[in-house]
């Protein structure tokens, strides 16, 4: 398949260790690489910072809009750089962040710590032997509803808004919020048998185009199912 | 990337728990927006890490102190820690990951084809039967790969060049892409 890659590969990696002789190894390793924090081959850290001042500059004159004329981009570049070193230092002492950063002010401590409440609850390396598949998230409605497909759920969304009916929408009965099991239960059993339904309605190839899809309370009630509306 | 496909929302995946976490702004495929899976993965890759460590010294919160034996032989201690969080959690296999439970019995098998083999064949003394427990290891190892190859390409180190590239193979032989093998 691809040879060529393949000896192309040993070829460097000869030159790395017998063909070339040793500086020059080193140098071929070494010298290919972004140095921003200007340990051994330090030259690009002045080279990156002007990278950097380039940036400002061109972040500087994009916000001068139509007022770009030569007299005042010669102003503002000539400012632009103090003007943003001094913001940043005051940014820095007031203990104000950075908008400008990657992560925009989020607390990364936080997010590791609510990923972990979530895992020590599942227990993700706990091997459970007995029965596969009985560890479960803490079960939310996000979680039922991500765990059917989106793909298919929109499907039902678009047909139904094709033809015109309603959005079947669920409303759990008094106390199943208290037992949680049951009410992912009743959920599962009405997205399941919709879904079904729709199925088999786009396998029939829309012979029945004019009946209306108002099957599904009948049977709901008699599964002892919810009131759907 | 390897853990983020569109079908993947199985039980112990990672985009159930992003589910779990209202973390809405994450694409349903990691090519159309790679930098937030990578930050996504990287938080995800510390928090299993620290579960991990919890369940390896039978902690109950974050907030627990371990039991430590001897305390004269901390280093020692230390380190036999660390021998058996690397064996016990982490597996580099370049398996194809098993298909996971899903929450909802939703005919996924109509649509999605069966899993490949597994690029090398898998020890059955090892492996747990558990798909979540295996996800789970294969999902902390592509992550403690990940910050090595974040670290190598931050502090320029020259010395990691060919052992990562080394594993990457196995990672583009796992997800069939055969340009670089």
């Amino acid at each position: 398949m691809s040879t060529t890659y393949r000896f192309e590969g040993i070829k460097l990696l000869s030159d790395l260790f017998f063909r070339l002789p040793r500086e020059t190894a080193y140098v071929v390793r070494w010298n290919r690489w972004a140095n921003d924090l200007g340990l051994k081959d330090s030259n690009k850290a002045l080279d990156l910072k002007m990278e950097q001042v380039n940036k400002i500059f061109q972040m500087v004159l994009r916000r001068l809009g139509p007022n770009i004329k030569q007299p005042t981009i010669l102003k503002y570049t000539g400012a632009a750089l103090g003007l943003h070193e001094i913001r940043e230092q005051f940014r820095e002492d007031v203990g104000l962040l950075n908008l400008h950063r990657r992560d925009k002010g989020q607390d990364r401590h936080s997010d590791v710590l609510k990923v972990l409440s979530e895992l020590l609850q599942f227990r993700p390396f706990a091997a459970d032997d007995s029965k596969a598949g009985s560890k479960k998230f803490k079960v939310t409605i996000n979680l039922l509803l991500s765990a059917v497909k989106r793909d298919t759920l929109n499907k039902a969304i678009k047909t139904n808004q094709a033809k015109q009916t309603r959005i079947t929408t669920f409303l759990a009965p008094e106390g199943a919020l208290d037992d949680v099991d049951s009410l992912t239960d009743i959920l599962e059993g009405a997205i399941l048998q919709e879904i079904d339904e729709q199925e088999e309605e786009e396998e029939e190839d829309n012979d029945d185009d004019d009946e209306p899809p108002a099957q599904s309370d009948e049977e709901d009630e008699d599964d002892g199912g919810l009131p759907m509306f | 990337m390897v853990h983020w496909k569109k079908g993947m929302n199985g039980i112990g995946s990672l985009q159930n728990l992003a589910a779990v976490l209202n973390a809405s702004n994450l694409p349903a495929d990691s090519k159309k927006d790679v930098n937030r899976v990578e930050d996504f993965l990287q938080t995800v890759t510390e928090a299993y890490i620290l579960t991990a460590f919890l369940e390896l010294l039978e902690m109950d919160s974050f907030d627990a102190i371990p039991a430590i034996g001897d305390s004269s032989d901390l280093s020692g201690w230390v380190l036999g820690v660390l021998d058996r969080f690397l064996d016990t959690y982490v597996d580099f296999k370049f398996e194809e990951s098993q298909s996971l439970p899903t929450p909802l019995i939703v005919k996924s098998h109509r649509h999605s084809p069966p899993s490949p083999p597994g690029f090398l064949d898998a020890d059955p003394t090892k492996t747990p039967t558990d798909p979540v427990v295996h996800h789970a290891r294969q999902t902390l190892s592509f992550g403690l790969f990940l910050m090595v190859v974040k670290k190598w390409t931050r502090k320029a180190d020259g010395d990691l060049t060919v052992p990562i590239w080394k594993s990457l193979t196995g990672y583009f032989h796992a997800g069939g892409q055969t340009k670089y093998r």
